[in-house]
């Protein structure tokens, strides 16, 4: 029968775009159309590079060499 | 909840006819009892084509494609189907082109089947196999594959930021390669570099303009020149010609008539009106008719005698418009040849730049010219002194003009290079702030994924040990481990806690039916992780090799686990089973029975029918002439079960260590006092308001029992003459007296009162009987 309940998918997702958020990573209005797109496979290259492109840098992360 | 009303099979595997099975309502779980080829596996075909469109019976048997054998031997595969009909929904599965096809397909339920051979796969197998066991419950594929692209990127970026730096090293080299040529000047090379694509190159461009315009101009009045000395000698060659034409002109006239001339221009013009007006009867000059006659043709005539002098004259005309033509060609040549020399003043003059070389020869030109009258006209002799003297500039000029366009080139390429360089910069520094995070995305991807995995593994393997618990209580062994491998994915380590061997693997200590019951208890908790109400779960013959003190408490666990799913099928050759469900051991009232027969091949599966032992008894009671043999020898068997229950639970004094104790020993040793004492309230019967619970007084049934209870052997074991003195209603009374005791102590859904876990009465799982005393009275 259909499932209604969340995917295991689905929940991982979740919980990595509120990781991500928590990290300002990903914009907090972005989360459930995100974790959806991940949640499905469906993220490209270029998905990703906009959507942590698209948040507030103001966490400067250091390269490691 | 799915509520399942039946099952329907033809032409699968065993089910050569068709073959139905009706599942009883309220019962959450069906055994099917069967001995070994009776059809019970194929039965589990059934739910397993239905639900995951395969028929795992057949894999791990070396057949590489399985379908072909998927139909019954003397059917067709377009001939199987499967129909499994629900409350709400009637799912059908055939077979077409080699490919189950289940209808309708979007809310067929789910079913979770495990089979003998596969227990072993979920202990024994390689840690990659077993992940892939353990894959559907974890399920999170689509994560992965937005990881491969996550990581696609963040090699993307690594290589795009190790290109963008190249680049910029590029292009600082070539600034230093200007930067060199330039001095180096001082300051560093950026600043450099900075300052010289700023520097303004208008006067530069000027510069270049001036000159390149200098020399067009000067090319031009060059060509001009010498299209003056041409026309010049043109002309000079066309008016010799016309004086020797008008001296050959001269000659012949003086060697023809005097006048000829005139008079040939005369005649011509007479041949030419006659031609025109024809002959006239009239001279038309003199008006005499005289002479009329052929006048046209006399002139004609004379002209003829004049020609050498028409000759001369056509050249002399010829050489007269050549002349006139080069005449024009020359003042036209001149008009532009002046026209350049005085554009080369102007270049010379206006706007000429003061770090060029001052172009005096020519300006000097101009100013003699302008002295004294202006002059519009440039004679050939000025206009190759000027054109002289634009060439010797025109030589100065040349590496002026290389020097500068050179200037221009190189402060092109530095503006370049700084642009490209700046644009690489940024581009780089922007890479340089997306990599970190694109990885830190990466590694947070990474880590909540091992801890959603662990979460669930977890999980699954304390509910493992809570299932193993159940069956094997207090041997220690429940704390399962499962661990995926940190250097290899998708693969699982099934671990547990032996004493002294902390995290080994259970095959190495586990006996085999440990083995088997960890592998259910595994699936069990896989199975019971997702949706397991919408679950259909099927354990086909899953404990044949568990040992008999474990079984009950493996019933129990399933019994138990089935209430979790919307429906539990079992399949099992194992006798205990049947007998357990034969005596009432078994909580009818949660599970259905089904019996099947022996297979053949003209019939196909056959269902059978184990009645209990109370239900027989009661049959043969119920039929028109009960045959008093048969009731004893049922009700004796009945009984014996009856007091060996009662004598176990009260502690009764019965020899038990020569054989099974007879009703001999039992009957007597339940005492007075106990009998006195025991007694079953029946709490499943409805009651009126206030009235009191029905209660059987067992003592007076066991009383009347001791009168007949010898009437078992004489009548109901063994041919005894004795029996032939004896009325038949005796011995039906026998029966009725222990069919009225087993329906005061057993109930048929809820089983035997075997438990004490009131501390007052021995009572069933439904709490439908009520015996007391708890204990024998001292």
């Amino acid at each position: 029968m259909k499932s209604k309940r969340e995917t295991p998918a689905q929940s991982l997702a979740k919980r990595i775009a509120e990781r991500m958020v928590k990290e300002k990573l990903l914009d907090p209005d972005r989360v459930d159309q995100f974790s959806t797109s991940l949640a499905a496979g469906k993220l490209k290259e270029g998905d990703w590079r906009l959507e942590i492109e698209s948040t507030p840098k103001s966490t400067k992360i250091p390269h490691k060499k | 909840m799915i509520k399942l009303l039946s099952l329907t099979l033809e032409a699968l595997r065993g089910a050569t006819n068709a073959f139905e099975l009706k599942f009883e309502s309220n019962r959450s779980i069906s055994i099917i009892y069967g001995d070994n080829g009776s059809g019970k596996s194929t039965v589990c075909d059934a739910l397993d084509l239905v639900g995951n469109d395969s028929l795992s019976s057949l894999t791990g048997k070396g057949l590489s494609a399985t379908t072909k054998y998927w139909h019954s031997t003397n059917r067709k595969p377009i001939d199987i189907q499967v129909k499994l009909v629900s409350a709400t929904t009637t799912w059908t599965t055939q077979v077409i082109r080699g490919k189950a096809v289940t209808l309708p397909i979007d809310s067929r339920p789910k079913v979770a089947i495990l089979r003998r051979h596969q227990i072993l796969d979920l202990i024994a197998k390689r840690a990659g196999e077993r992940y892939e066991v353990l894959r559907p419950f974890i399920a999170i594929e689509p994560i992965d594959e937005s990881e491969v692209t996550l990581r696609k990127l963040i090699k993307a970026t690594q290589d795009q930021l190790k290109i963008a730096a190249a680049r910029i090293g590029e292009n600082l080299q070539t600034l230093e390669d200007m930067w060199k040529q330039a001095g180096p000047p001082t300051g560093s090379l950026v600043q450099w570099a900075d300052a010289e694509a700023k520097r303004d190159v208008a006067e530069l461009n000027q510069a270049i303009a001036s000159i390149q315009n200098f020399l067009r101009v000067r090319q031009d009045l060059d060509s001009r020149t010498k299209d003056v000395e041409i026309s010049a000698i043109r002309t000079e060659s066309a008016k010799g010609a016309l004086s020797i034409a008008e001296s050959d002109l001269g000659t012949a006239v003086a060697s023809a008539l005097s006048g000829s001339e005139e008079l040939t221009e005369l005649l011509q013009a007479a041949s030419h009106y006659f031609q025109r007006h024809g002959a006239h009867e009239v001279c038309p000059l003199c008006e005499s008719s005289e002479f009329a006659v052929a006048l046209p043709q006399k002139v004609d005539a004379r002209l003829k005698s004049l020609s050498a002098v028409r000759e001369a004259i056509r050249k002399k005309n010829e050489a007269q418009q050549s002349a006139d033509r080069a005449s024009v060609q020359s003042q036209t040549a001149n008009r532009y040849a002046a026209d350049s020399a005085e554009a080369l003043c102007d270049a010379c003059t206006k706007s000429w730049l003061s770090d060029l070389p001052k172009p005096k020869l020519i300006t000097d030109v101009s100013e003699n010219r302008t002295k004294g009258e202006p002059k519009d006209d440039w004679s050939l002799e000025e206009l190759r002194g000027i054109s002289k003297a634009a060439g010797t500039l025109a030589q100065s000029l040349d590496p002026e003009l290389t020097s500068r366009l050179q200037r221009r080139s190189q402060l092109q390429t530095v503006r370049d290079a700084l642009s490209q360089y700046r644009h690489n910069s940024q581009q780089k520094d922007e890479l340089d702030a997306l990599l970190p995070r694109l990885e830190r995305a990466h590694a947070i991807l990474m880590e909540e994924r091992r801890d959603f995995v662990d979460d669930i593994l977890g999980r699954i393997a304390k509910r493992v040990g809570e299932l193993y618990e159940e069956v094997h209580p207090g041997e220690g062994l429940n704390k399962i481990g499962l661990q995926l491998d940190p250097v290899k994915r998708a693969s699982l380590e099934v671990v547990s806690q032996f004493p002294g061997a902390a995290d080994s693997p259970p095959g190495a200590y586990l006996s085999e039916s440990h083995l088997d019951t960890l592998g259910l208890c595994i699936f069990l908790a896989l199975a019971e992780l997702e949706t397991p109400e919408q679950t259909i779960l099927v354990l086909d013959d899953v404990i044949a090799s568990v040992d008999e003190p474990h079984v009950d408490r493996i019933i129990e666990m399933l019994y138990d686990m089935s209430k979790h799913f919307a429906h539990c099928i079992l399949t099992t050759h194992y006798t205990p089973w049947k007998e357990k469900f034969r005596w009432g051991y078994l909580k009818r009232g949660e599970c259905q029975f089904v019996e099947l027969g022996k297979w053949t091949w003209a019939d196909g599966i056959i269902p059978s029918g184990s009645t209990q032992r109370v239900e027989r008894l009661r049959v043969l009671l119920a039929e028109a002439l009960p045959e008093a043999s048969e009731v004893c020898a049922s009700a004796g068997v009945v009984l014996e079960a009856l007091l060996d229950f009662l004598t176990l639970q009260y502690g009764c004094a019965v020899p038990r260590h020569r054989t099974k104790p007879t009703l001999g020993d039992l009957l007597p040793s339940l005492n007075k006092k106990l009998r006195a004492a025991l007694r079953v309230e029946m709490h499943d019967v409805p009651l009126a308001v206030g009235a009191a619970v029905p209660t059987v007084e067992l003592g007076s049934i066991l009383n009347k029992l001791d009168k007949v209870s010898q009437l078992r052997n004489i009548m109901g074991c063994h041919f005894n003459e004795l029996a032939f003195k004896l009325q038949g209603k005796d011995g039906l009374e026998f029966g009725r007296l222990v069919l009225e005791l087993a329906d005061a102590l057993i109930h048929a859904d809820h089983g035997w009162p075997g438990s004490d876990q009131s501390g007052e009465y021995w009572t069933n799982s439904g709490k439908s009987r009520r015996l007391y005393p708890l204990k024998q009275p001292s």
